[in-house]
């Protein structure tokens, strides 16, 4: 019967056996910025941004806002920023992407890009909400003149003077006298033209008496 | 222009409305620019003070209305503004009394808000009270001007 071929074991015996050669892997080429961060005269980074240490961490924080959010936007973000080399493995860009994204230092700077992008954005938004408050037929057109008329000061406050009305004990001490007297003043109001106020000491003069002669009538 | 009402307003076109626009004398520009919001402040501001100087009120009354007036000023109705407010007439609070009552149980005001602000309704308020005028005019001059738009941003 025949078992195939037998290494045979013994043929050399005190020959050691040879370490296998691991084939080493080509380093390739560094990968670059593609085009160099516009500059804007008049303009400058925040502090965050200016404190990351080159134009491929600016370039990933702003390259964040552009690639779609989801999964594997961080790489993306990495491979359009510069980093890596033309031979990085899917698990060396994960790492490096991983790397840039928890840095303290990326992470202030997106805190910081992120208000910037809510701040310019203010506009649109009110512009957004214009086009909803003048456009009668559009869904949210209710909720839009709410939105606008909860933020009108005047109302909120005209609705506080005329209707709420918090009875609180005011003592007439020497203290909120000169209060009123000071308020009075910045009011454009002659303090000492102010009407009396109604304040007045309750005393008891005599104790409640029971209604005894109606009892005499009866009988 | 002053006297245009409410009802010729509606009813203007667009073109007509520029013409109207730009025939306006500058107190009437400075009304017509500013927030409507404000034209209500400064009514509300002058009936507090018709209140205020009316009397029957306790002082911890006194002193909460005055606190509450204060507490109107802001970036455009700066105090030296609300202080150029002159107390309301009895016309006047029975005006304001009147509008008020139309919303009847609306928290919102809206009724009363628009027909107070509204060109024809608000001049009659400036006529009878010319503080009022003297106030908007103080509101809108250059001193105020920086600080609202600093306070935009």
């Amino acid at each position: 019967m025949d078992n195939g071929p037998v290494k045979d074991q013994d043929s050399a015996p005190h020959e050691p056996a040879r370490a296998k050669r691991r084939k080493r892997r080509r380093m390739g080429t560094l990968n670059v910025l593609s085009e160099p961060l516009p500059v804007v005269e008049g303009t400058e980074w925040g502090p965050a941004m200016k404190e990351l240490p080159s134009d491929r961490h600016r370039a990933f924080v702003l390259a964040l806002y552009q690639v779609p959010p989801g999964y594997g936007a961080h790489v993306k973000a990495a491979k359009l920023a510069g980093f890596g080399s033309s031979t990085s493995s899917a698990k060396s860009w994960s790492v490096i992407a991983t790397r840039l994204a928890h840095d303290e230092r990326i992470l202030e700077a997106l805190r910081e890009e992120d208000q910037k992008r809510i701040r310019a954005s203010a506009p649109r938004a009110i512009r957004a909400l214009q086009n909803i408050i003048e456009d009668p037929d559009h869904r949210d057109h209710a909720r839009g003149i709410g939105m606008v008329l909860d933020r009108v000061h005047p109302v909120e406050t005209t609705h506080h003077v005329k209707v709420e009305h918090r009875r609180t004990v005011v003592v007439a001490t020497e203290e909120v006298l000169a209060r009123i007297a000071a308020l009075a003043a910045q009011a454009g109001l002659d303090p000492r033209l102010l009407p009396p106020t109604i304040d007045g000491i309750c005393e008891e003069i005599s104790p409640y008496l029971e209604p005894a002669d109606h009892e005499h009538d009866d009988e | 222009m002053s006297t245009m009402t409410n009802r010729q307003l509606d009813a203007m076109q667009d073109g007509e409305r520029a013409v109207w626009f730009n025939s306006l004398t500058g107190d009437e520009s400075l009304v017509v620019l500013m927030p409507v919001g404000h034209r209500v402040t400064f009514l509300l501001i002058a009936l507090a003070k018709r209140a205020l100087v009316q009397g029957g009120m306790t002082v911890g009354d006194q002193l909460q209305m005055l606190e509450r007036l204060m507490a109107l000023t802001d970036t455009f109705i700066t105090p030296a503004v609300l202080a150029a407010v002159q107390p309301c007439c009895e016309t006047a609070d029975k005006m304001i009394g009147e509008a008020l009552a139309l919303d009847g149980e609306n928290g919102r005001l809206t009724k009363s808000w628009n027909m107070l602000s509204s060109w024809e309704v608000f001049w009659h308020f400036l006529r009878l009270n010319p503080s009022l005028l003297e106030a908007i005019r103080l509101a809108s001059g250059p001193r105020n001007a920086p600080q609202a738009c600093g306070a935009l941003g």
